[in-house]
């Protein structure tokens, strides 16, 4: 038996992998899924009626169902109907479109505490409804929703294990295996240390954020 | 000053957590040091005190030990284990657990055997007992039935499918140079996953256990499927105990081998695979 020291350096290499996996999944995911956040969130605030009510189905359908059905549905069931989607893009589209109908709730919710009188100041500056929105009230409506941004982005890391369920491997199965290989719970620790220190990284990253761009100017 | 707070509680945090584990793992290190102290064997009078017996599975291998349409837990382990049991005069409780941590479960002594396709590996070997072995599997290559694949040197650059954490993908670690030839190996929780995305076309072969494979999946659909020439190493499939429980390994042996003479386990063996797979 080795001691625990030498087996976090063994076990080190495959779970660093599987942290990779995680980590690529998390950037991509939010370098698409918050713009299109603040899009989709614009859009349910000043777009027309009928996309409101398109984009309110959309995210009562993905805020409403679990992620890994989700997943699983999109992966097993779509090629019954002919499309098949190659394992990385079934996990973009659904975690992109999870994340968003979230996300999009949150930065709504920040837009909607805004007052009247700023879109009224604006308009009579002679400004359009999309200019309103991009140089007065998503800026602030962002700022706004920095701390529960964070929850969200710290909920999309541990959401990723869920790609086990499409047989990819992140930081967490990569520890299981190890664990039901080698029949010592020691990897589950080391996994436990490394998702802590990535939350921990976030939460110090969006604290800066919000001291940088704090909620009222 | 806030940061530097986080970080140091974060510190105390994982080293309080290591300290934990490092605790953990040296108790089963050394169960042989340890075993001096125990004189008794108490492991088949506690059962048979018991009058049960607790059998830990995964239920979704089947044909081994799986859930029926009523959800009841039925297979060819259990059937056999059932026999077992009624050789022994005692009732069978069937108890499913998280798998992966099988060989805890046992040491724990949440369960007496794990018996549910349980191959004996030299891993499990160091933190667990087996009985005699009582039936063979052979990992197997499967295919659709009109892949261009024919045997196991074609498997080269293609995308195989395989269970994770099952006998099947160590049987083919076993062979790195064949894994290596691979274009990818995939691993899924269960083989109804990796033969559903076979089916789907994502993948070109399944490596499977010829008992999962025969006794369940060609069955149902049996036209569909293509087994390729060539295979992996066999496995043995045995009882898992705990270290050192010899007296219930002994009498699980005595009624393994009574199941076997009397007939009953080839009757198991017809009803579940069409052939008599009892060894």
């Amino acid at each position: 038996m080795t001691t625990i020291g030498e087996y976090f350096l063994e076990a080190l290499p495959l779970l660093l992998d599987g942290l990779i996996s995680t980590l690529i999944i998390f950037a991509v995911v939010v370098a698409i899924g918050f713009p299109l956040s603040i899009i989709v969130a614009s859009l349910k605030t000043i777009g027309p009626k009928w996309l409101r009510r398109v984009l309110g189905v959309y995210t009562w359908i993905f805020r409403g169902t679990p992620l890994l059905l989700q997943l699983v549905l999109v992966y097993y069931a779509l090629p019954t109907i002919g499309v098949v989607l190659s394992d990385n893009l079934v996990i973009l589209i659904v975690y992109v479109l999870s994340v968003t109908a979230y996300e999009s709730e949150v930065i709504r919710g920040g837009m909607a505490g805004i007052e009247n009188g700023q879109y009224e100041a604006a308009k009579a500056l002679g400004m359009s409804r999309v200019q309103i929105m991009r140089r007065i009230i998503a800026p602030q409506a962002v700022r706004k929703v920095l701390p529960t941004t964070c929850s969200e982005a710290i909920i999309l890391i541990k959401d990723t294990t869920l790609i086990a369920a499409v047989g990819e491997f992140d930081l967490l199965r990569h520890a299981t295996s190890l664990v039901t290989s080698d029949f010592r719970i020691d990897a589950y620790v080391v996994a436990l240390i490394l998702y802590l220190i990535i939350a921990s990284i976030l939460t110090l990253i969006f604290s800066k954020l919000e001291k940088r761009y704090p909620a009222s100017i | 000053m806030k940061k530097s707070w986080l970080l140091i509680a974060i510190a105390i945090l994982a080293v309080a957590l290591v300290g934990a584990a490092c605790t953990n793992a040296e108790e089963p290190a050394d169960p042989d040091t340890q075993e001096p102290t125990e004189t008794v064997d108490d492991s088949w009078s506690k059962v048979e005190a018991r009058g049960e017996l607790i059998l830990g599975l995964d239920d979704s291998f089947p044909p081994m030990g799986f859930r029926d349409e009523n959800n009841e837990i039925v297979g060819f382990d259990i059937d056999l284990a059932e026999a077992v049991c009624e050789y022994l005069g005692i009732t069978l409780t069937k108890k499913p657990i998280e798998w992966s941590t099988m060989t805890m479960s046992i040491n724990t002594g949440e369960i007496d055997v794990a018996w549910n396709g349980t191959s004996i590996t030299p891993e499990r070997l160091e933190a667990i007992d087996f009985t005699d072995p009582y039936t063979n599997s052979t990992p197997i290559i499967v295919t659709l039935a009109d892949s261009e694949l024919a045997t196991k040197d074609d498997l080269a650059g293609a995308t195989v499918g395989i269970q994770a954490e099952s006998s099947a993908l160590e049987s083919v670690e076993k062979e790195p140079e064949v894994v290596e030839s691979f274009a990818e190996l995939r691993q899924y929780s269960t083989y109804v996953e990796a033969m559903t995305d076979l089916e789907i076309g994502r993948i070109d072969a399944v490596i499977i256990d010829s008992v999962a494979f025969y006794g369940d999946f060609q069955p149902n659909n049996p036209d569909a499927y293509k087994v390729l020439e060539g295979e992996f190493t066999p496995e043995q499939y045995a009882v898992g105990v705990k270290k050192g429980a010899d007296a219930l390994r002994e009498k699980l042996n005595e009624a393994l081998q009574a199941v076997k003479d009397s007939g009953k386990a080839t009757e198991i063996s017809m009803k579940w695979f069409g052939e008599d797979l009892v060894i």
